[in-house]
């Protein structure tokens, strides 16, 4: 009996997990680790490999993911790019390999000026002059680049320069095509507007001239776009216009709505900025006077009557180092409630980021000396409010749609012996 | 007699101190212990049981209301009728008697020790996943034959963090991988361009 028990524990001790595992479960033991061991199991086996590159792997863990991670990607105007993975800022262990230099892609020897423009899906859209925009996923390494040159030719003197001289930019993704699509609204030479759309699927323009129903004005609008559920959104430019709305381009019907804004924000002497926090639009708000910042979330899509209130204001408690003319800008939810701040961007000698709970006090401070960093050692090149763009996004593994139709067309050439 | 009067009447005799006792906390949610239960526990007679039987024909007893608690499958038989409390055993044959008897143990802990707090709850589960990765596995395809979350998000929390921060030779150790399935080029490939990976 114990001669059969042995030989049956080596013939166990032979076999491997994909012996022993049907292949449903493996999948599920992948789907449950965090997005950034991923990459590197997919050297692990050819199994595995298989398993984490099909796309609806991307899909499904973006969906289970109850811990997404948030990066904010900063570009300073040398096009130097930074990733700071927020959730390490905060965590004594990993603190300092939280902010990493990343290369762009599509980047010559020249410094071509790169700025971040936004995000969606784990993908970031990019602007590289002189006319193209660049979608890239930080994670997976994909990337591609489409020219805009034809908006650029259709306008005054032919200066355009993105993302000043547009109306509008957002970028989004249509579930119903499976497409991602870059949307810009310009003024041409004569001043009349037009609506573009760039379809990363088909790699090519689209005119929506036809879904501008009324002018939209050259600056009634903050020109960068959010986007959520589907829609792109811009705010108004509260104190120019003294108009309170938030307008939405949905992306499957291509239509424009809009939907108003808090009405105490009406009464703020300070402009109030739109962003995304924790999956629901946002506002923002610095008050100059009392240094406290208002935010608002719209916890129920579109629903006016879920706009809640936090404010964030300056305690006793808060460092000294820090100046009293400082002001927040909020990035991101962490730890599920949690609201994680920039805090005083403009310094000269640190990257600042602030973490507050949701009554608006501060529970940890972190920074990044400048001068301690390696990637910063020529003291030219840190950042600065002026010249520095940034986004958050979080992280995906997703594909962008044509790099599956690429892999089919492979496998195609393939079979026929090509 | 209708088994909601019965339960009332038993109710009734059990003085107040002990109704109180018949609530539990299971699954995050105070359900009452069937008062009926504890009345028998007290008077000495034996809870009700059900037969399971591993793939070695070997014949496990355990307490209905342990197994229903925590797996799905078991709950639809017995809440489906067709199980049968005189005659059948419920024939789990892609379970051997090893793992049937942890996942029993597993779950019969479970159920008795709900009121005790996070922390022993957790040292005892880190204990009793105390064991080789074979084993590991037994337990996980029986839980996932079984429908038990509990032990499955347990199983796959440990996995998780066997992989979490390990390098791929550690990896392939650790699950016993080797034949990696790459052609000697790809392999040659990938060192080359993720060496902190190796």
């Amino acid at each position: 009996m114990e001669k059969k028990e042995q030989q049956q524990d080596e013939n166990y001790k032979s076999k491997s997990i994909h012996d022993i595992l049907p292949l449903e479960l493996i999948h599920i033991i992948l789907l449950r680790v965090p997005l950034k061991h991923l990459s590197r199991l997919k050297c692990v086996s050819k199994l595995w490999n298989t398993l984490i590159s099909d796309p609806h792997f991307a899909e499904s863990h973006l969906h289970l993911s109850t811990a997404p991670t948030h990066v904010c990607l900063f570009i300073n105007e040398y096009s130097q790019a930074f990733s700071v993975d927020i959730d390490a800022v905060f965590d004594g262990y990993k603190h300092a390999t939280a902010i990493k230099e990343v290369s762009l892609p599509f980047k010559m020897k020249r410094r071509y000026n790169f700025e971040v423009m936004c995000s969606c899906r784990g993908f970031v859209l990019l602007h590289r002059a002189p006319h193209f925009f660049v979608v890239w996923n930080p994670v997976t390494g994909s990337s591609k680049r489409v020219s805009y040159s034809h908006i650029v030719s259709r306008c005054n003197r032919k200066c355009f320069k993105f993302p000043g001289s547009a109306i509008l930019y957002g970028f989004g993704y249509d579930a119903s095509q499976d497409d991602y699509l870059v949307v810009v609204a310009s003024q041409d030479m004569h001043d009349q507007e037009h609506f573009d759309c760039l379809s990363f699927k088909t790699n090519s323009w689209i005119n929506l001239d036809s879904a501008l129903s009324k002018p939209l004005g050259r600056s009634n609008w903050e020109s960068r776009g959010f986007f959520l559920n589907g829609a792109i959104h811009w705010s108004s430019r509260t104190l120019r216009v003294r108009d309170y709305s938030i307008l939405i381009f949905d992306l499957k019907e291509r239509s424009f709505s809009t939907i108003s804004m808090p009405e105490q924000v009406m009464g703020y002497v300070d402009p109030t900025y739109l962003f995304l926090l924790g999956g629901c639009l946002a506002l923002y708000s610095y008050r100059t006077k009392g240094n406290k910042t208002n935010i608002w979330v719209m916890k129920e899509y579109k629903v006016h009557s879920s706009w809640t209130f936090y404010e964030i204001s300056r305690g006793q408690s808060e460092p000294l180092c820090i100046s009293n003319e400082s002001y927040i800008e909020p990035l991101c939810i962490s730890n599920e409630s949690d609201i994680v701040a920039l805090y005083d961007f403009c310094s000269r000698l640190f990257l600042n980021f602030t973490k507050y709970n949701t009554r608006g006090e501060l529970l940890q401070y972190k920074y990044f000396d400048y001068r301690h960093l390696e990637h910063f050692k020529d003291r030219y090149h840190w950042f600065s409010d002026y010249g520095t763009s940034y986004t958050v996004y979080t992280q995906s593994l997703l594909p962008l749609p044509s790099d599956i139709k690429d892999k089919d067309k492979d496998k195609k050439k393939k079979k026929n012996g090509m | 007699m209708e088994l909601l009067c019965i339960r009332q009447w038993i109710s009734g005799l059990l003085p107040t101190w002990l109704s109180a006792w018949c609530i539990k906390p299971v699954g995050g949610a105070l359900v009452r212990q069937e008062p009926e239960y504890i009345l028998l526990a007290l008077m000495g007679s034996p809870l009700k049981k059900i037969m399971l039987c591993s793939s070695e024909k070997e014949i496990f007893s355990v307490e209905e209301q342990v197994m229903v608690q925590h797996s799905v499958i078991i709950n639809n038989m017995i809440e489906d009728g067709s199980y049968n409390h005189e005659e059948s055993k419920i024939p789990l044959d892609c379970v051997d008697s090893k793992t049937l008897k942890k996942v029993i143990d597993y779950c019969t802990h479970h159920t008795h020790h709900h009121n005790d707090n996070q922390e022993d709850l957790e040292a005892w589960d880190a204990q009793f996943l105390n064991v080789d990765s074979n084993g590991l596995y037994d337990l996980l395809m029986a839980a996932n034959y079984l429908e038990i979350r509990n032990l499955l998000d347990l199983i796959y929390g440990t996995i998780k963090n066997m992989i979490k921060g390990k390098k791929i030779d550690e990896i392939r150790r650790i699950f016993n991988i080797k034949d990696h399935g790459f052609t000697p080029e790809e392999e040659e490939q990938n060192r080359k361009e993720y060496p902190h990976f190796y």
